[in-house]
């Protein structure tokens, strides 16, 4: 709920921006351009470095889709600055060999927590609601190349999974070893945990076909964890790294 | 497009796949002791992850204090004392495991119990009936010695060289009945020495779902409780393993125990529904059965393999205020000629019906002094 109320606070101080920006461009309508894009791309969620307690890991991909629209002002002939609002959905399955993990699982009902060995499968899909605020080099009129922060809030989001094929120990590595044989989902409350908000840097490369249309390939990653800093469920963070290729048109 | 491509696909490959190289998988953080064997014995015994207390039965006469130990422990994990020295086991040894990541130690303690026949005495003589002196042939018989598995929370004690569910209701605990205490206990209410077992019908889960048992009743028993896995909660019966070896040379004539027992105030069906005007009744029971395989809570009373059974029916009404002496007689099935191949089991429950999660929650029952009349004992 807090999450949601950010998010619009983002999205209303975003467009207050456009409304200030929209003034100005008015009074001097060189000084601004506007654009919707959409954007299509993979990208995966994963601990960084990947711990050693996981191996043999595959990664299947979901379609993740951006679309949303952008501002740029320009400072300076060539520099600029970009501001946006993006709707972001993201995504991705994990299968891992895991060896002692701290992990929930439950069976028949029942919620088992402690140290598993086995496999570990995760499905992650977050949409967002995503601000960057990026610095924009443009060189000539083809190229526009940008860095900088993004800010992603989250407006629904689910992160389920299953562990199977290996067994648990109860509480700590001395407890009570139980075998997990068919798959065994982790409890319904780790959609509730994740992040509502995540952030970090973002870099995307536009190339201008016409005064009007160009596409763009956008990465962005967080600093932060997809899931909440007190979620205990897993023992690792799970960072994220998306990238998008997509096109823009200049209103 | 070609250009940007170039230039994003590298980051990509970079950002997603640089992550999955190979690694080193992770130090071993278990250290258990997986089997134990002494090798003048040769029989290897699997030890139970729950447990801590190894009691290892001779079934040959050996010497306790010059024996060798066998085990397997954890991957890479590091045991001291080293077992394979020769060692004095007339009392119980303690060694120490260290897991392989080195933050993590258990501490097992390992009794080895000599070989009881006919002619060992090994206690006092049950002098209820004037007519038998008879040696307690069953080891702790009396309950006088106890080990501790666990700690906090989960900390359950069981009599030396017997076993109970109480490792199951740690599991139970796991999944977040952590308030239902353990079936099994000690008590200072005892017919004689300074302890008795009390056994005791928990309620269990309360909600509709769910592989914790409705009702689990105190149990104790000649045998090993394995691990469980979590599917295999909701079928318990099969976790209990019930016998040991037959070590005598006469077959058994009787069973005998000194019990004391309150029934519960309200029985429940296998459904958790109260039903009224049926008061609960304790099991008290020792099978006599070939082959090496043990019995579990399915078969125990069935199995085809059954020589003997001596069970208590109810015929002696057993006092809820003061221990009553319980003599049953083995009732033969068959004719066995020799001892050889035999295991046998005792077996005791709060709840008769408990195995079939129907019983009264809270019903308990207290037993000392069990022990088994040998038949050429008897003729004396």
């Amino acid at each position: 709920m807090r999450t949601t109320k950010s998010a619009i606070f983002a999205f209303l101080l975003a467009f207050s921006f456009q409304a200030v920006c929209a003034q100005s461009a008015m009074e001097r309508p060189s000084r601004f351009e506007f654009d919707f894009n959409l954007g299509l791309g993979v990208g995966g969620s994963a601990p960084v470095p990947i711990p050693n307690t996981i191996s043999e890991m595959s990664w299947i991909p979901e379609l993740c889709f951006t679309f949303g629209y952008n501002e740029r002002f320009a400072v300076t002939r060539s520099f600029g600055v970009k501001l946006g609002v993006q709707i972001e959905h993201i995504g991705m399955d994990a299968v891992a060999e895991v060896s002692q993990i701290h992990t929930q699982a439950i069976v028949d009902g029942d919620k088992v927590e402690g140290i598993f060995n086995g496999r570990n499968e995760t499905h992650l899909r977050v949409t967002y609601l995503r601000i960057p605020l990026l610095l924009s080099l443009k060189p000539g009129s083809k190229w526009n190349f940008c860095a900088g922060m993004h800010a992603s809030f989250k407006l629904t989001g689910t992160f389920e999974g299953a562990v199977s094929n290996g067994y648990i120990r109860m509480g700590d590595a001395t407890g009570e070893r139980v075998n997990i044989d068919g798959k065994s989902p982790y409890p319904d409350n780790f959609s509730d945990e994740i992040a509502g908000f995540v952030w970090g840097p973002e870099i995307m490369v536009e190339r201008y076909f016409n005064k009007n249309v160009s596409v763009f390939a956008d990465i962005n990653a967080s600093l932060n964890s997809v899931l909440n800093p007190d979620f205990k469920g897993l023992d690792f963070q799970m960072h994220n790294f998306y990238a998008f290729l997509g096109t823009s048109i200049k209103l | 497009m070609k250009a940007i491509l170039k230039k994003i696909v590298p980051v990509l490959a970079v950002v997603l796949f640089a992550q999955s190289c190979e690694k080193e998988t992770p130090k071993n953080g278990e250290a258990d002791i997986l089997t134990f064997c002494i090798a003048e014995e040769g029989k290897t015994m699997e030890i139970p992850s729950s447990t801590s207390a190894i009691n290892y039965r001779l079934t040959k006469d050996l010497a306790l204090d010059s024996l060798t130990a066998v085990v397997t422990i954890s991957e890479n994990a590091k045991i001291s004392p080293d077992p394979s020295e020769v060692r004095n086991f007339s009392q119980p040894v303690k060694f120490t495991v260290t897991s392989e990541s080195g933050d993590v130690h258990r501490d097992y303690t390992v009794t080895v119990i000599a070989r009881i026949t006919d002619s060992t005495s090994d206690g006092e003589g049950d002098d209820g009936d004037s007519a038998v002196v008879a040696p307690q042939i069953i080891y702790n018989g009396y309950f006088e010695l106890w080990d501790t598995t666990g700690s906090g929370n989960n900390l359950y004690v069981t009599p030396k060289g017997w076993a109970s569910a109480n490792s199951g209701v740690t599991s139970v605990h796991s999944l977040g009945y952590s308030s239902i205490a353990y079936p099994t206990f000690r008590t200072t209410d005892a017919y004689e020495g300074n302890f008795a077992v009390a056994l005791q019908t928990r309620q269990g889960r309360t909600s509709s779902i769910g592989v914790v048992p409705r009702l689990i009743a105190g149990n104790l028993f000649l045998g090993t409780m394995s691990s469980p896995s979590l599917q295999s909660l909701s079928q318990p019966l099969t976790l209990t393993k019930f016998g040991i070896e037959y070590t005598f040379n006469s077959l058994p004539d009787s069973l005998v125990g000194y019990l004391k027992y309150i029934p519960g105030p309200e029985y429940h069906d296998e459904n958790g529904n109260i039903v009224s005007g049926t008061v609960d009744s304790c099991a008290f029971y020792a099978v006599l059965f070939e082959g090496s395989e043990p019995l579990d809570g399915t078969n125990v009373q069935t199995s085809s393999r059954i020589v003997a059974l001596a069970k208590y029916n109810g015929s002696t009404p057993i006092s809820q205020s003061q221990y009553t002496r319980i003599a049953l007689p083995f009732v033969y099935r068959r004719t066995v000629t020799s001892t050889a191949n035999l295991q046998y089991a005792i077996i005791a429950s709060s709840s008769k019906d408990g195995d079939l999660y129907k019983g009264a929650p809270e019903s308990i029952l207290y037993i000392d002094n069990v022990n088994i009349i040998l038949k050429h004992s008897k003729k004396k």
